[in-house]
């Protein structure tokens, strides 16, 4: 019983990740979060299944306290029980993650190193609070993004512009695709619809 | 601090509890025999007194039903239910009283039991359909030797006039439970016969059944299917000239066969357009070259590329990625086999202007591929650089430099290539070639990188008509349209539209052992055997104690057969 009370209480002090993967016939796309003490960042590797049209990839950052807590709180609370729940199932010989589904191209969530398939129970929670987390605001730190006509291609560090190259659009992207497949060095697709 | 903390634990108990939790209980076993709530739906709900409450918070009434929620349970959704139950109860043991904690505790003892654990990696690797072979040694012995008198007769080669129908493992071995998602890697279900000396027909079977909100319906997409298939048939062809016609057929098209030619049918789902294709889940908006890397799943050909995604990279880690054209590795291949007729809109300026002039030898440049075409993005963004060199006047470029790419050298683990691209017009209105220099360079050791600069190399030296319109931009792409075309024609501009064609770069969708697959199935001895052993690492991980890949299977020659 200590020893999971020192788990909970040193998982706090930690960053807590969540991870959406999806997949589509083309690419996948890995979308993370992760809320640490200090800020919440946005790791974007794909705008495949964005609701609305975004071309920019690579780091956003949060500094706002209020709902960082906030989601660090919901996240650590089901953590806390999965955490358990894997305790329970590793005295059996196995874990969480060997009865999650594993469909190879299911989405799912990664909640720090736990797969929350679609079919769990706590599915819908982990996606309302990832939702959530999209619709905050976020400052594109580092990684590309196109201009406003699709022409350039700006590669961003340190949330300040660091250089601008013609959007080679033979070189960058898979023109026989719908959408458009584009892949930047580091940073990862987009989808031009 | 105890006290306070338990007062605590009671306040919030009455709280969030704000019925009569016994009356409730009651209300539930009541639901329960009415057969008016699922509880092998750990989310089910049922109303009390306007309060939405969750049934499985009901030890005792789960309890009483345990046995009868796992027996209606298949072995996927029993190992879901107890992750779940877990999650949403186990951490209650901490912070409620003893009484409570005694049925609670109770059921997850019984769980575990129901749920048949500890785990062993046979269910992921049944799901996976890797059986483990080293369950039942008797047993198994017993069914090889049976299955060795069986096979000799089966594994004969067909003889002209005959045929022999293919039945996936899986099915066989349980007909009811079959879930897996991935590809078969021992053999398909369908039906193979050989009509005369260098011609097979395989029938495959589909059965397709709409997902929730799709759109495309299930006539539409057998259409597809039917459509690509029928386009990649003359292009399935053997090392010795044979070739395979492979013909889809819908279940109700397969019971019209005699009864010795049906092949078990296959269910494919339509899924919502964007979702990643599967070999059993199709997308809406699937393109004809994933439907036709998909069906080569039908018929036990496993996957030979890198997993992208990063959560199965560790899952297929032992994977054997291979080199060689393969539709196995690359879905693009599609593109180099089909020939095509490409209308292109070259209405813009720099078009029209190099396309109506007088320099044959530009005019032939733009129409062929460049090192971006024959390459990989991710050879090209993580190993290359490209600079500007110069640009060369209309009239005095060479008239014998007729292709875009050309090698400089290739010393050591580099690559380093020049690439003629025209220019648009400067301010004075004039047209130039433009010159780049790409330098590539692998890394010690990378093999990935390495197998493509090979493969880079032998395809400058050997350029082919572009598959790709000239000129295009996200603006103009939809402008163009591209279909196969088993007849050559001329080039030709008119009214703004490029009109030319492409002559297949590569003769055969199938490398020699993946055509011998599809005729052996799983038969042992053939041509096929290594492509076999080989193909069953696809879906394991590095970590397994079966991921032992023998050496062979990193030559494309001994897994695929592709000559030396």
């Amino acid at each position: 019983m200590k020893l999971i009370l020192a788990l909970l209480m040193l998982s706090s002090v930690n960053a807590v990740t969540i991870t959406q993967m999806q997949s589509s016939s083309e690419a996948s796309s890995t979308q993370k979060f992760e809320v640490t003490q200090k800020s919440m960042v946005y790791e974007k590797r794909s705008n495949l299944f964005d609701l609305s049209q975004d071309f920019r990839l690579g780091e956003f950052v949060n500094k706002e306290k209020g709902p960082r807590l906030t989601y660090r709180k919901r996240l650590e609370e089901m953590k806390k029980k999965i955490r358990l729940a894997d305790t329970v199932l590793k005295k059996n010989g196995g874990g969480f993650n060997d009865l999650s589904g594993n469909s190879p191209h299911d989405v799912f969530f990664a909640l720090d190193g736990y797969r929350v398939s679609s079919d769990s129970a706590v599915f819908e929670e982990l996606r309302s609070i990832f939702n959530d987390l999209l619709k905050e605001n976020w400052k594109h730190q580092k990684g590309v993004r196109l201009d406003l006509e699709s022409k350039k291609v700006i590669r961003v560090d340190k949330e300040k512009e660091e250089d601008r190259r013609e959007f080679v659009y033979l070189h960058f992207c898979n023109n026989n695709s719908t959408p458009a497949i584009c892949y930047f060095k580091d940073s990862g697709y987009l989808f031009l619809k | 601090m105890k006290p306070l903390f338990l007062l605590f634990l009671l306040l919030s108990s009455l709280s969030s509890e704000a019925y009569d939790r016994k009356k409730a209980a009651a209300y539930l076993r009541t639901l329960v025999t009415q057969n008016k709530i699922d509880l092998t739906d750990i989310n089910s709900k049922f109303d009390f007194n306007g309060e939405e409450i969750l049934a499985v918070e009901f030890d005792d009434v789960i309890s009483e039903n345990l046995d009868s929620i796992y027996k209606d349970l298949n072995q996927t959704r029993k190992r879901q239910y107890t992750q779940d139950y877990l999650v949403l109860r186990y951490y209650q043991l901490f912070s409620r009283n003893k009484k409570d904690n005694v049925v609670l505790s109770e059921n997850i003892d019984r769980i575990m039991k129901l749920s048949e654990l500890p785990f062993s990696g046979k269910t992921i690797a049944s799901d996976l359909n890797c059986p483990p072979e080293q369950s039942y040694p008797k047993l198994n012995s017993l069914f090889n030797e049976i299955r060795k008198v069986a096979d000799a007769t089966f594994c004969t080669p067909l003889e002209v006039g005959t045929g022999k129908t293919f039945v996936r493992l899986s099915e066989k071995k349980n007909q009811n439970n079959y879930t897996a998602k991935s590809p078969d890697l021992t053999t398909g279900n369908y039906h193979l016969k050989r009509t005369s000396t260098q011609q097979y027909e395989a029938t495959l079977g589909i059965r397709l059944s709409s997902g929730k909100g799709t759109k495309v319906s299930s006539q539409e997409m057998i259409n597809r299917i039917k459509a690509c298939i029928n386009e990649a048939n003359p292009f399935i062809t053997g090392p010795k000239g044979e070739n395979l016609k492979i013909n889809i057929l819908t279940p109700e098209e397969i019971k019209s066969l005699p009864v010795n030619e049906r092949p078990a049918v296959n269910n494919i789902s339509i899924v919502s357009p964007g979702y990643r294709a599967n070999s059993q889940e199709y997308p809406e908006d699937i393109s004809c070259s994933v439907i036709t890397h998909e069906v080569f799943h039908q018929f036990g050909l496993c996957d030979e590329y890198q997993e992208t995604d990063p959560t199965l990279q560790g899952d297929f880690s032992c994977r054997v990625i291979t080199s060689s054209p393969s539709v196995m590795r690359d879905e693009g291949l599609h593109r180099d086999i089909i020939p095509k007729s490409l209308s292109c809109p070259c209405d813009t300026k720099i078009c029209q202007f190099f396309m109506n002039s007088k320099y044959e030898n530009i005019k032939k440049m733009i129409l062929t591929e460049d090192i971006y075409q024959v390459s990989t993005k991710v050879f090209i963004e993580q190993w290359c650089k490209e600079e500007s060199v110069t640009t060369h006047q209309l009239d005095k470029f060479p008239k014998d430099n007729d292709k875009s790419t050309y090698i400089i050298s290739t010393e050591g683990r580099s690559l380093i290539s020049k690439r003629y691209a025209p220019t648009e017009a400067d301010a004075n209105g004039v047209y130039y070639v433009g010159e780049y220099k790409m330098t590539c360079q692998c890394p010690d050791g990378n093999s990935e990188c390495l197998r493509t600069r090979e493969n880079v190399i032998k395809s400058i030296q050997n350029l082919s008509v572009s598959s790709y319109c000239p000129f295009i931009n996200d603006s103009n792409k939809d402008k163009q349209t591209i279909s196969s075309s088993l007849s050559p024609h001329p080039t030709s501009i008119k009214n703004g539209v490029l009109t030319f064609y492409r002559p297949p770069k590569i003769k055969s969708f199938l490398q020699p052992k993946q055509f011998a697959k599809i005729l052996e199935g799983n038969c042992p001895g053939g041509e096929s055997e290594k492509y076999t052993l080989c193909s069953q690492f696809a879906y394991k991980s590095k970590g397994s104690p079966e991921c032992k890949v023998p050496n062979y299977c990193f030559d494309d020659s001994s897994f695929l057969g592709v000559a030396k």
